[in-house]
């Protein structure tokens, strides 16, 4: 029985196999399972990627730079105009915390893009962790700013009395939804990319092993898997980019409420 | 031989590899390879595609921060440059006002000390006016007690003479006849008698003794000595 499953498991790979976490470092603490597995290999080469990146880039900066100063320049000015876009100058305390969330999202996707690779951010644990970090970061820095009177963020001015407690509610509920849908948008994104290109790719690989016409044929789906990749890598760069603009919104109704 | 030779060494080398490994079963050929291949020829396809522009875009950005960073220096520089100008006129300045005191003060002071000359010589020439005028006033003044005391002594004189009796008169113009007979006129000149003169004079002389009016030629002495007395003063200034 064991046999014929691996068999089939073999010869019709899940395209939902890439995503699978093991255990590299089992680490148990008391009923808590911490064990270092590849998604945990694989952030720590992001982290390990961008500092070097960004040590190497800088490393003898000149006031007139070369290509990858350029480049770490650029990275640093992309957040910043858009922190002074979304937040105005106040955002400009919080500029580390953005900057990181975007280059560790960006560089996570990237790397995940890479065949043989993990894509850390296609687990919705991944995502949701960051996304409620930021939501319970936003909401102290709200508290910090305005007190209870944030509470009034959630109270739409104009509306008649009866009306009031469903609309708080419904504000209250979509508020919360903030947190699963940065989430979910990031992981299905990622997720729905790498498992479409996994079913082209399994659909191309089929049809170059039936042999005859359809082996020629199978040029087809691969032209469209090549196309995908240009597709997702500018997926991989938006969704970072998305992902740090509702950051920014959502540290913006935090200090401004509105 | 030129159309076999083989330029692309490592890419040669890299399928090889990769085909050895294929065939000892140490990569296996399945959906995921034909991923990695479509992702490495979208890298290459990108690579010789974008990479000049993107290297372009770079370029054009660091030539523009050089450019922004050199007209800053050169902007920094003509300010240094004007401040620098600037300190030096007030350096300039400063030694200018320094030269003018200086040369001022002399000029004061030469100014004094010719204006301190004029002034003494002005003085000098007022007082030495004031005394010529004093001396010609002093001068009139003698004069005019000359010409009074000699109309007095002559109005005493003749008074005198219109007592003289007619004969004494005619003795008298008997002698004045007879003098070109006493003396050669032509070798001796004529010379009167002491005792012809003196008793006349010396009796005059001896009755005004005791008289007002000889005060006035004792004043009159006098005057003549402080006249003297000041005609001596009188050069004893430096004549200017």
């Amino acid at each position: 029985m064991n046999l014929s499953k691996s068999n089939i498991m073999t010869s019709f790979a899940s395209p939902f196999e890439q995503f699978e976490i093991n255990n590299l470092i089992p680490i148990k603490l008391g009923s808590i399972d911490i064990s270092f597995s590849n998604s945990s290999l694989f952030m720590m080469l992001v982290i390990l990627v961008l500092t070097t990146f960004f040590i190497l880039s800088t490393y003898k900066a000149g006031i007139v730079p070369n290509a990858w100063q350029s480049v770490a320049e650029m990275g640093y000015m992309f957040i910043v105009d858009l922190i002074k876009e979304q937040i105005g100058s106040k955002g400009f305390k919080y500029f580390p915390l953005i900057f990181t969330t975007f280059m560790f999202i960006l560089c996570c996707n990237v790397i995940g893009m890479i065949p043989y690779t993990f894509t850390v951010t296609s687990h919705i644990i991944v995502t949701l962790a960051l996304a409620f970090g930021i939501f319970f970061g936003v909401q102290v820095v709200a508290a910090s700013h305005h007190g209870l009177h944030f509470f009034s963020f959630f109270l739409p001015s104009g509306v008649p009395l009866p009306l009031l407690p469903f609309l708080v509610l419904i504000e209250l509920i979509s508020y919360c939804f903030r947190v699963i849908s940065l989430a979910v948008r990031l992981f299905a994104n990622m997720m729905s990319g790498h498992t479409l290109l996994k079913i082209l790719s399994g659909f191309s690989w089929t049809m170059l092993s039936l042999g005859g016409f359809l082996s020629i044929a199978s040029i087809i789906p691969l032209l469209v898997i090549f196309a995908l990749t240009g597709l997702e890598l500018a997926i991989a760069f938006l969704q970072a980019y998305v992902f740090t603009t509702l950051t920014c919104i959502y540290l913006n109704d935090g200090i401004h409420l509105h | 031989m030129d159309f076999i030779k083989n330029n692309k060494v490592l890419y040669t080398i890299l399928v090889f590899t990769i085909a050895v490994f294929v065939s000892l079963d140490m990569i296996i050929l399945d959906e995921e390879a034909l991923v990695l291949l479509c992702f490495v020829l979208f890298i290459m396809f990108l690579y010789e595609n974008v990479h000049e522009m993107v290297y372009t875009e770079l370029q054009n950005r660091a030539d523009k921060i050089r450019n922004e960073f050199e007209e800053t220096n050169l902007l920094q520089e003509d300010i240094y440059e004007t401040l620098l100008s600037y300190y030096q006129k007030q350096l300039a300045l400063e030694s200018e006002i320094h030269d003018l005191l200086s040369w001022t003060k002399t000029e004061i002071a030469t100014l004094v000390e010719t204006r301190q000359q004029a002034l003494e010589n002005s003085l000098q020439k007022e007082i030495s006016e004031k005394l010529k005028f004093i001396h010609m006033k002093e001068q009139d003044f003698l004069q005019s007690m000359q010409e009074k005391t000699i109309k007095y002594l002559t109005s005493i004189v003749l008074s005198e003479a219109n007592s003289i009796d007619d004969e004494v008169l005619e003795e008298g113009i008997g002698l004045i006849e007879d003098l070109p007979n006493q003396y050669d006129v032509e070798n001796n000149p004529i010379v009167l008698d002491e005792n012809f003169r003196e008793p006349i004079v010396a009796e005059e002389y001896d009755e005004y003794d005791d008289d007002e009016e000889y005060d006035d030629e004792e004043y009159e002495d006098e005057e003549d000595d402080e006249t003297e007395n000041s005609d001596s003063n009188h050069n004893d200034f430096p004549k200017y």
